[in-house]
């Protein structure tokens, strides 16, 4: 049975970016994914109109409750795409009736890749030294310089579309020329920087807005989680996944389920063990090192349910915080209005696949202090043209009915806020006792809720809104919602397996290796110590790739 | 308004999706297009992979043909690959045979739709369903009953949820948007309607609802239609009424000819991004 130099499971931001620095190191890899391959003509919906649905876009509501209840939650999970998340029943979770979880998941070539919404904001040391800064809980091994490097090694293979801002609390990075404001974001822009003194600038996306590396520019259909054609954003089996393979090197074998990782009489590993996800056949895979980047909860998971006799809570965990320092975003949203001023009988054209960004400003070095919550917030939104919801509210019927919702076109403005949650302990993940999935492996029981310091943010937050609201002067304003929105319902999950420079309250190191065990590294969200208020997919691929260079480097002295 | 951009406004208008995007000056784009796999109008760089390379399955690489194809395509009917997991709409054989609705209240429901849409009367039960030249009144007429006809399907569903699965959506949608998803009875409130429909005509004008003339139907629309105010909420008609506009609107805007009415300039291809086009908005 040949012994691979690595075996790397998970094939998305992160696992695709492990596999590409690793093979053009020289590490013959074997990379395993749970999900099957998505293959174009099959499975992407781009550029399909809803009449050509047998639905209208509005989806097929009994399959989705019957074989995706939480997914279909998912505002990007419906009758485009909901071929690219997971099905619920083979994949099931459980959860105290107290704290509701919902976990979103994509199990395929590329991961939740084909899925994510692309903002790509730098983390600065407003996050990686927040622990310094106020004293709660723990900093990362590392700072905004370490991880520098490979920021900009990602952005410039990747692309990301951005504006250059000069913020210290968002670095600028290496950026391709940013995507446009719309006419209600160029007023909101004007309004909130003079009022607030805050900035308001195009989301930063990893959409193309040049050609770039031999991937077209993006075309702006806005599709992007049905598939896309061109290439023309980051998903990994387009961008990072073949850098891999042409290296040749590198060994796909998807439709494996990983349960756990081996371990050997000397404590450490020598592979993993897998099951076939349409045979249900076992097997085994064998490496001199093993990388889990299946996805933060999922690569706990695989830990925890690794226990062996040396390691009786799972290999890393001899710090008992495996599974601890849960984190995801909260929002408050539902915000926003209309902006009389842009009624129109003119259609705009639309398919801009991002909005607008006001970066955090609270709690950061040199920002503006609010006692009442440590760290911070950031808001988005976007005003656009209602394509047919106004029709809804125009009475009547007929011809001048329809004459009406053509030519009286409003413009809607919504804004939300996206905070910071703090890591606790409390907030953990485990193996259910009982229940399994579809292959036999136990599945993550999950306690998760957001304390005082996230509902005094969100007060914060909530007042804040109302003031922009206030601001703008919408027409029919709609105040945001004084509820936190459900755990997990951001995506952006985070920590659980968590890095640091001390053994007793860490399981990684600053380079993604479990402190117990040399040969094994998690190299994704799992490893998050704090999360910002910024999403985590930017960051869990730069540390990816540092991660990937201790691990060739480590590798070629023979240390692993 | 030049005579262009008032043709565009025309649903009736012939503008294919070349014309079309040609208007929105990607004429220069869409020639670059030789519709050959792998190829694009640009340079290749260094690092640009060959367009004829083997990748495992599920990795890919940028490809030109779906889109030009994608781009050029004025069917009704999308092409449907084998094994996909989307529910594309399939080409009828025959007869459109409704599921829900009796033939006689097809008939009606095909009416309404002229009526709320202002169409003229179309003729009956002679067209096949789900072509090009298909009138979107029979589309929509279709797309209902077979919305009806699922209903009880998905009431069920939505009572089938395992707690903690409805417990989530709660959480997520709210109680009153879950319970309206678990007890909420369209077909009720139309096949009541209908009948309210039958029942009113006959006492009014002594005929069934179809052979009213037009001024008259749509004199019995405008009873139950949303500007009165002389009717209670939950009356049957209201009700109906209601339900059917809501209805018509969703299928009528996701409709080819209702897209084109709206001059809708998405699911296109921009060589530059959208931004803002207007006048000086701060007026």
């Amino acid at each position: 049975m040949k012994i691979y130099d690595a075996i790397l499971v998970g094939s998305g931001a992160s696992g695709g970016w492990v596999a590409k620095e690793l093979t053009e190191q020289g590490m013959e890899t074997l990379m395993l994914e749970a999900g099957p391959p998505r293959i174009p003509s099959r499975d992407f919906t781009e550029h399909v109109w809803p009449y050509q649905l047998k639905f209208r876009g509005f989806g097929d509501q009994a399959a989705l409750l019957e074989r995706q209840p939480v997914q279909r939650l998912c505002y990007a999970c419906g009758e485009y795409s909901h071929q690219f998340f997971v099905n619920d029943h083979e994949n099931p979770y459980t959860f105290p009736v107290d704290k509701p979880f919902m976990w979103i998941r994509g199990r395929q070539v590329g991961g939740k890749t084909f899925c994510w919404a692309r903002e790509s904001y730098r983390y600065s040391d407003n996050e990686f030294k927040a622990a310094s800064r106020d004293g709660y809980e723990e900093d990362w091994p590392f700072n905004y310089k370490d991880l520098e490097p490979y920021y900009d090694k990602v952005e410039s293979f990747i692309g990301v579309s951005a504006s250059y801002e000069r913020l210290p609390q968002m670095p600028d990075g290496k950026f391709l020329p940013p995507m446009k404001l719309s006419c209600g974001a160029l007023r909101a822009k004007e309004i909130i920087e003079k009022k607030f003194a805050w900035r308001v600038m195009p989301d930063r996306v990893a959409n193309l807005t040049v050609e770039h590396q031999g991937r077209p520019a993006c075309h702006y259909c806005d599709q992007c989680q049905r598939g896309c054609y061109t290439a023309s954003y980051f998903n990994s089996p387009a961008v990072t996944l073949p850098a891999a393979a042409r290296t040749g090197r590198f060994t796909l074998v998807s439709d494996a389920v990983v349960s756990h990782v081996l371990m050997n009489d000397e404590g450490k590993a020598r592979g993993v063990h897998y099951i076939d996800r349409t045979t249900h056949d076992h097997r085994e895979a064998y490496g001199r090192v093993v990388v889990v980047a299946a996805s933060a909860l999922e690569s706990t998971r695989i830990l925890l349910n690794s226990r062996s006799r040396r390691f009786p809570n799972g290999p890393g965990n001899s710090s008992g915080v495996l599974g601890h320092y849960l984190m995801d975003h909260f929002t408050l949203e539902g915000a926003g209005g209309f902006m009389p001023q842009l009624k129109s009988s003119r259609r705009e054209p639309v398919g801009r696949p991002c909005g607008f960004l006001v970066p955090k400003y609270i709690n950061i070095e040199g920002g503006i202090p609010n006692k009442n919550f440590l760290r911070g917030y950031r808001f988005d939104g976007d005003a656009s043209q209602e394509l047919y919801g106004h029709a809804f509210s125009i009475p009547g019927f007929g011809r001048g009915f329809r004459r009406k919702v053509r030519e009286e076109i409003p413009t809607y403005f919504g804004m939300m806020a996206q905070g910071e949650c703090l890591p606790r302990f409390d907030n953990y993940v485990e193996l259910d006792p009982e229940k399994k999935d579809a292959w036999g492996i136990p599945v993550l029981r999950i306690h998760a809720g957001y304390g005082e310091n996230e509902k005094a943010m969100a007060k914060a937050m909530r007042e804040h809104l109302m003031e922009i609201l206030d601001a703008m002067k919408l027409e029919d304003p709609v105040l945001p919602r004084e509820e936190i929105s459900l755990f997990g319902k951001n995506i952006h999950e985070c920590g659980t397996a968590r890095m640091g420079k001390d053994p007793r309250k860490s399981v990684l190191n600053s380079f993604n290796q479990l402190h117990d065990v040399k040969n094994v590294f998690v190299t994704d969200g799992a490893s998050f110590v704090t999360q910002g208020c910024y999403e985590p997919t930017l960051t869990i691929m730069a540390i990816s790739a540092r991660a990937a260079d201790y691990i060739a480097e480590e590798f070629r002295r023979g240390n692993l | 308004m030049s005579d262009q951009e008032k043709k565009g406004q025309n649903p009736e208008d012939d503008l294919t999706r070349r014309q079309w995007l040609m208007r929105l000056g990607e004429a220069a784009v869409l020639a670059g297009f030789s519709g050959v796999a792998g190829e694009f109008p640009s340079t290749a760089t260094e690092q640009s992979p060959s367009p004829l390379e083997k990748l495992p399955p599920g990795l890919y690489q940028p490809m030109s043909d779906h889109l030009s194809h994608a781009l050029l395509n004025d069917e009704r009917l999308h092409p449907i690959p084998p094994g996909s997991p989307t529910d594309y709409v399939r080409p009828l054989t025959g007869l459109y045979r409704p599921e829900f609705f009796s033939p006689r209240e097809f008939e009606t429901v095909g009416r309404l739709v002229e009526l709320l849409l202002g169409e003229s009367p179309q003729a009956h039960e002679t067209t096949v369903g789900a072509k090009t030249d298909e009138p979107v009144t029979r589309e929509l007429a279709q797309w209902m009953d077979g919305v009806l006809s699922q209903a009880a399907g998905v009431r069920k569903a939505a009572r089938s949820l395992r707690p903690e699965h409805r417990a989530l959506a709660v959480r997520y949608y709210g109680s009153a948007a879950v319970e309206k998803r678990e007890n909420d009875e369209a077909e009720k409130v139309c096949r009541e309607g209908l009948a309210w429909l039958e029942a009113e005509s006959t006492r009014r004008r002594g005929k069934p609802f179809l052979s009213l003339g037009e001024s008259d139907q749509v004199e019995l629309l405008t009873v139950i239609a949303d500007e009165r105010m002389d009717l209670p909420k939950n009356h049957v008609g209201v009700r109906f009424f209601r339900w059917i506009k809501a209805t018509v609107v969703q299928g009528f805007y996701t409709s080819k000819p209702g897209l084109k009415e709206l001059d809708y300039k998405g699911n296109s291809f921009y060589v530059e991004c959208p931004g803002c086009t207007g006048e000086d908005y701060s007026s």
